[in-house]
C-alpha cells in the first residue's frame, strides 16, 4: 500500500531532493536558487555596505518571524490548503505572552505554543471532519483570533515583558540572534520530517491526490488535522519570538503575515494546487522577499515608490524561476 | 489540480450548494430582523444595499475567476489606482475620468492575464505581485495623499437613487444580472466552467484556454475599475490606501457563495448572497450595538456556522 | 469521538486559559475603571456637565449617542473611545454605541449610515479622511442631528469640530531637534531620519509637513532617509537596522509615533550602537512614552492627546440640550472649537504631565532607563 503512495508522489514530483528527480525538477530546483543569486549579486552591486556580516544577520532576523509561519504554512499548503489565521495567531499568543509573564519563561511558552496549537487544531478539524473549505475556516478563524486579541488585551499594548523572555526572544547565541537560530533549526526539522518521515511523505500524497491518498491507506483527515495543527504550532512559537523581540503584546501583531508568509511559499515553487514543493524553497521565498525590502532600504528608495519596486522585483523573480510545464 | 468532480453530477451539486448559500442568507435576514427592529427597513436594507454593492462588483468578476481555478488578489489595489486616476484627471469631466479609470484597471487586468497565460505564472504570486505594483503606481501618481473629487456628474452616481434605489446599488444588480447570463447562456461562460473542471479537457475539446484566461482577467480587472469608479463616486476621494483588503473580502463572499477555489463550480447568484451575508453581518454588528471588540471574533464563528449550514442544506 | 474530545480541549485551552489573565478590555468597560480614567482626563472645564441623568427639556428619557471611530487600528484610538465612555458613565440615561471604521472610508461612510438607521440622536465621529466622509457627515446634519467632529475635520457644515493640529505640533517637537544639535553641535547641522506614521494616511501627512517645514530653515540638517514606520514597532525595528547599516553617523531620530521611535532604540541597542548618543524626537504623549522623556529616551515628545471624546460627547449633549456651545467660532464649515496648544514635553515639563498622558505605565520604573 504505501508503495502506491510513494509512486503516485514520485509521479507528481513531490520531492525535490531524492531519487527519480527529473530534468524539469532540476531546473525548477535550481531556477529559485539561481533567482536568488542574481538577486544577492545585484544587491552587492547597487549597496557596498549589503555584503557586511551585520546587515546578512539583519535580513536573517528580519525574515525569521514570517519564515517561521512560512514554514508551518508549506506544509499547509502542500496539502492543497491555506492557512489565512497565522496572523491573529500571532497577535492573540503576543497579548497572551506579555499578560502571563508573572508565570515565567517556560510556562509562559508552553502556553503559547498551547495556543497556537490549538487554533490550528479547530482549524484543522473544521476542515477536516466539518469539511469547510480551508480558505473559509481559517478566514473565520483569522476573525476570531484577533477578535480575542482585542478582548483580552482591550486593544492597548502590554508592556512589561521580564529579561528572561527577552533573552529568549532579542538575545544573542555565539553572536548569532537567537531568533535566526530558531529559524534555522526549525527550517532543518522541517526539511527533514517532509522528506525522512512517514508524515511528510503523507503530507505529499495527500496534496498530490486525495483519493488516491485515502485508497492507499492513508488517514487523510488525520494528516489534515496535523498540517493545521503544525501550522498553529510554529506560528504561536513565531508570536512568542515577536513579543520577546519587540517586548511588547499587542492585538495589532502579525498584520498582514498570512499574505508575506505564502508569498514566500508559492515564490519558493510550492503549488497552491498541492503535492509540489519544498521547504528550503520556503526558505529561499522569504530570503528574497527580505534581501527586496532590505535592499530598497539600502539604496534610500523613497517609500512612496517601495511598493512599485517590491512588486516588479517580486515578478521577475517568479517569470525567471517559472515553472516550465 | 486537485480532485474535481465533472459534469452533470458537479452542476447538481453546485446548484444544492447554492441553494445552501441562500438558506444561509434567509436565516441571517430573519434572525436580523429579530435582533434589531430597524434592520429591516427600507433606509437600512437600502444601507446594506449600497455597503454590498462594490464588495458585489468585484466579486462578480472574482467568482469568473475562480471558477477557472485561479484567483486575482490585485481587485483592492485596481479600486485604490482607479480612484486617485479618477481624481487626477477630474479637469476633463466625468465621462472621460470614467474611461480612462475603466481603461486602466482594464490594463492591469490585462498584464495579469498575460503573466498567467503567457508568463505562466500561478495566479496567486503574478497578481500578488501586481497587487503590490498597482498600489505602488497609486502611491506614486497621488504622492501618498488623499486627491479630492469634485465632479457633480460622478457625485450624482454615488449619491443619488432611481426609484428609490441607490444607483451603486442598481449598478451592481445590472451587473449581476449580465454575469449570470454570460455565465449560462454564452459559450465564454460555460467554456469558464470546462476550464475549472479539467483544463486539459476543455483544452483538447477545442477551448481556446489561453484566450478564455486572457479574457477573464481582463474581464475582472475592468470589473474592479467599476468598483473603483463607485468608490470614487460615493466617496468623493481618490486615494492609494483605498480598497485595503477588499481581494479578502471578495473571494471570503465567492467562497461563502459556494463557489469551490479549485474551480468548476459556482455561480455569480451565490456570490450575491455571499456578499449579503458579509455586508449583513456587518450591519447587524452596528445595529445591535455589540461591544466592538467583541465582533471579529462573532464575525468568525458566525461565518463557520454559515458553512456550517450552507453544508447541510447541501446534502 | 477523539475528535471531539480534542476540540473541546482545545476550545477550552483558547477560552479559559487567557480567560485567567489580567483582562483590560474589561477594565476600559468596568464603571470604576471610566470614573477612575475620568479623573485624571483634559479639558474637564470644556462645556463641563454635572455627573446625573441628562434632561432634554425637561424630561428624561435614553438618549443615544453614535461614535463612529476611524478604526481600532492603535491605542489611541481606544483611549478616545474609552474617554467617551468615560462620559457616558457619568449619565446613566445616555447610551452609546462606538463603530469601527476599519480605517477605510467605505466602512466608515457604511457605519455612519448604520448609526442613523437606529435612530442615534446624536453623532460624533472621528473620521479616516476628509473629503472621503463629507457625503456620510452631510447626510447626518440632514437627518437633523448634531455632528461633531474630532481630531480631523470634515469640510462641510457641522456642528462643532474640535482637534489638535498635526502639523504645528511636529513643527514644535522639530524646533526642540534643531535646538538640540545646536546644543551638540554649537550650530543647527547634523544627520537626521524621519520614521513616518502609516503612508498616505493624514495625520503622518501633517507630521511629515510640520517636520519640513523647520528642517528645511536649516540647510546644514540634513535628512538622510525617510521611511514608513505604519505607527507601530515591527516595521520601524527593520527600517533602523537597514539605515544603521548605510548610515555610519546618525544624530537624531524624528519619529511619528512613540512605538516606532522605541522599535529604533530597539533596533540601536541591538546593534551595539547606544553609546553613540543617537538622539530621539517623537509624537504620541502616552504616559510610557511620557516616562521615557523623564529618562531621556525621548528628548521631545509632541502631546497629541487621544481624550477628545469625553468634550465630544459633552458637546453633543449640550446641543441636544439646545446649550450654548460656548467659544465655538464660525468658519467655512459651520463651528470649531480651538482647542489649546498642548506643550510639547520635554525634561523640562514633564513632572507635572505624568499620569495626564494615555494608557497604562509602570509607575515603579518610570524615570528608569529601558524601553518598555
Amino acid at each position: 500500500m504505501k508503495e502506491n503512495v510513494l509512486a503516485s508522489e514520485t509521479q507528481t514530483g513531490a520531492p525535490a531532493f531524492g531519487r527519480g528527480r527529473s530534468w524539469a525538477q532540476v531546473m525548477e530546483r535550481y531556477g529559485i536558487l539561481v533567482v536568488f543569486m542574481l538577486l544577492v549579486a545585484a544587491s552587492a552591486l547597487l549597496s557596498p555596505v549589503f555584503l557586511r556580516p551585520a546587515n546578512i544577520l539583519n535580513v536573517l532576523r528580519q525574515i525569521s518571524i514570517t519564515g517561521v509561519i512560512a514554514l508551518g504554512m508549506t506544509f499547509v499548503i502542500l496539502t492543497a490548503g491555506i492557512d489565512l489565521s497565522v496572523g491573529s495567531v500571532v497577535a492573540l499568543v503576543t497579548v497572551l505572552a506579555a499578560s502571563f509573564q508573572r508565570l515565567g519563561l517556560v510556562p509562559v511558552l508552553l502556553l503559547g505554543l498551547a495556543v497556537g496549537s490549538a487554533m490550528g487544531l479547530i482549524n484543522g478539524v473544521g476542515i477536516a471532519m466539518g469539511r469547510i473549505s480551508p480558505l473559509i475556516m481559517t478566514l473565520a478563524m483569522m476573525y476570531m483570533g484577533r477578535g480575542l486579541a482585542f478582548m483580552y488585551s482591550g486593544g492597548l499594548p502590554i508592556y512589561g515583558i521580564r529579561p528572561a523572555f527577552i533573552q529568549f526572544g532579542n538575545g544573542f547565541t555565539v553572536g548569532i540572534p537567537n531568533s535566526v537560530l530558531y529559524f534555522v533549526v526549525l527550517l532543518i526539522l522541517s526539511i527533514a520530517v517532509l522528506r525522512f518521515t512517514a508524515f511528510g511523505r503523507f503530507v505529499l500524497a495527500v496534496g498530490s491526490n486525495e483519493e488516491a491518498a485515502r485508497l492507499a491507506g492513508v488517514r487523510v483527515s488525520r494528516v489534515k488535522v496535523q498540517v493545521y495543527v503544525l501550522s498553529g504550532l510554529f506560528s504561536g512559537f513565531a508570536g512568542l519570538v515577536y513579543a520577546g523581540q519587540l517586548g511588547i503584546g499587542v492585538a495589532l501583531a502579525g498584520l498582514g503575515y498570512e499574505l508575506s508568509a505564502i508569498a514566500a511559499v508559492v515564490i519558493g515553487g510550492t503549488s497552491l494546487f498541492g503535492g509540489q514543493g519544498s521547504v528550503f524553497g520556503t526558505f529561499l521565498g522569504a530570503a528574497i522577499v527580505g534581501v527586496t525590502n532590505n535592499l530598497l532600504n539600502l539604496m534610500g528608495i523613497d517609500p512612496l515608490v517601495q511598493d512599485f519596486m517590491k512588486g516588479l522585483i517580486i515578478l521577475a523573480a517568479v517569470l525567471i524561476n517559472r515553472r516550465r510545464t | 489540480m486537485a480532485l474535481i468532480a465533472v459534469g452533470p453530477i458537479a452542476h447538481a451539486r453546485s446548484f444544492l450548494f447554492r441553494a445552501g448559500a441562500f438558506v444561509a442568507l434567509a436565516l441571517l435576514l430573519v434572525v436580523a430582523s429579530l435582533i434589531s427592529p430597524t434592520f429591516a427597513t427600507p433606509t437600512n436594507l437600502l444601507n446594506v444595499l449600497r455597503q454590498m454593492a462594490i464588495t458585489g462588483v468585484i466579486g462578480i468578476g472574482m467568482t469568473m475567476v475562480i471558477l477557472t481555478g485561479g484567483i486575482d488578489l490585485s481587485v483592492g489595489s485596481i479600486v485604490a489606482l482607479v480612484s486617485v486616476l479618477v481624481a487626477g484627471f477630474q479637469g476633463h469631466g466625468t465621462v472621460v475620468v470614467v474611461f480612462l479609470g475603466l481603461l486602466s484597471a482594464t490594463v492591469v487586468g490585462a498584464i495579469n492575464g498575460a503573466g498567467v497565460v503567457i508568463g505562466r505564472l500561478q495566479p496567486f504570486i503574478m497578481t500578488l505581485g501586481m497587487m503590490t505594483v498597482t498600489r505602488g503606481l497609486a502611491f506614486m501618481y497621488s504622492g501618498g495623499k488623499p486627491m479630492e473629487i469634485l465632479l457633480p456628474g460622478l457625485d450624482a452616481v454615488g449619491s443619488r437613487a432611481i426609484l428609490s434605489i441607490p444607483i451603486p446599488g442598481l449598478v451592481f444588480a445590472v451587473l449581476l444580472v449580465l454575469g449570470g447570463w454570460l455565465l449560462t447562456a454564452v459559450p465564454f461562460g460555460r467554456y469558464l466552467y470546462a476550464i475549472g473542471s479539467h483544463e486539459e479537457a476543455a483544452r483538447l475539446s477545442g477551448v481556446k484556454v489561453g484566450m478564455q484566461l486572457l479574457a477573464v482577467y481582463t474581464l475582472c480587472g475592468l470589473l474592479s475599475g467599476v468598483a473603483g469608479v463607485l468608490f470614487a463616486a460615493q466617496q468623493s476621494v481618490g486615494m492609494a490606501l483605498a480598497g485595503t483588503g477588499y481581494e479578502l473580502n471578495a473571494i471570503a463572499a465567492v467562497v461563502l457563495g459556494g463557489t469551490s477555489l479549485f474551480g468548476g463550480e459556482g455561480s455569480v447568484w451565490g456570490t450575491a448572497a455571499g456578499a449579503a451575508i458579509i455586508a449583513i453581518l456587518g450591519n447587524i454588528m452596528n445595529l445591535s450595538g455589540i461591544n466592538p471588540f467583541t465582533q471579529d471574533f462573532l464575525k468568525g464563528i458566525i461565518i463557520v456556522f454559515a458553512v456550517v449550514l450552507q453544508r447541510s442544506f447541501s446534502r | 469521538m477523539r475528535a471531539v474530545g480534542l476540540l473541546l480541549v482545545a476550545s477550552l485551552v483558547l477560552v479559559l486559559l487567557p480567560g485567567l489573565a489580567p483582562i483590560q478590555a474589561q477594565g476600559t468597560q468596568d464603571p470604576k475603571a471610566l470614573a477612575a480614567l475620568y479623573k485624571t482626563l483634559p479639558f474637564q472645564n470644556v462645556y463641563p456637565l454635572p455627573e446625573g441623568p441628562v434632561a432634554l427639556g425637561g424630561t428624561v428619557r435614553t438618549i443615544k449617542i453614535g461614535f463612529s471611530q476611524t478604526g481600532f487600528n492603535h491605542p489611541w484610538r481606544i483611549e478616545m473611545i474609552n474617554s467617551a465612555r468615560a462620559e457616558v458613565a457619568r449619565h446613566p440615561n445616555v447610551q452609546i454605541i462606538v463603530t469601527d471604521g476599519k480605517v477605510d472610508v467605505v466602512k466608515q461612510s457604511g457605519d455612519i449610515a448604520d448609526l442613523l438607521a437606529q435612530g442615534v440622536d446624536a453623532i460624533v465621529m472621528s473620521p479616516v479622511e476628509d473629503a472621503g466622509l463629507r457625503a456620510a457627515a452631510r447626510k447626518a446634519m440632514q437627518a437633523g442631528k448634531p455632528v461633531i467632529v474630532l481630531d480631523r475635520d470634515v469640510s462641510v457644515d457641522k456642528t462643532l469640530f474640535m482637534g489638535q493640529s498635526n502639523v504645528t505640533m511636529a513643527a514644535g517637537v522639530a524646533s526642540v531637534l534643531v535646538e538640540q544639535l545646536k546644543k551638540k553641535y554649537g550650530a543647527p547641522r547634523g544627520n537626521v531620519v524621519e520614521i513616518t506614521g502609516l503612508l498616505g494616511s493624514t495625520p503622518a501627512q501633517g507630521r511629515h509637513q510640520g517636520f519640513e517645514s523647520i528642517v528645511k530653515q536649516y540647510p546644514d540638517i540634513k535628512v538622510l532617509a525617510t521611511g514608513d514606520g505604519q505607527w507601530i514597532r515591527e516595521p520601524a525595528v527593520k527600517l533602523m537596522e537597514d539605515w544603521l547599516v548605510r548610515f555610519p553617523k546618525i544624530d537624531a531620530v524624528f519619529s511619528h509615533a512613540e512605538e516606532s521611535s522605541w522599535g529604533a532604540q530597539l533596533a540601536i541597542e541591538r546593534a551595539g550602537r547606544k553609546d553613540e548618543g543617537i538622539m530621539h524626537f517623537t509624537h504620541d504623549s502616552s504616559n510610557q512614552g511620557f516616562c521615557s522623556v523623564k529618562a531621556g529616551l525621548f528628548l521631545a515628545d509632541g502631546n497629541y492627546t487621544p481624550y477628545l471624546g469625553h468634550i465630544g460627547v459633552r458637546a453633543a449633549l449640550y446641543a441636544l440640550m439646545g446649550k450654548e456651545l460656548a467659544n465655538k467660532k464660525q468658519y467655512a464649515y459651520g463651528f470649531k472649537y480651538d482647542l489649546p496648544d498642548l506643550p510639547v514635553l520635554t525634561k523640562a515639563n514633564v513632572d507635572q504631565w505624568l499620569g495626564k498622558g494615555w494608557g497604562d505605565w509602570d509607575r515603579q520604573n518610570c524615570g528608569k532607563y529601558f524601553i518598555p
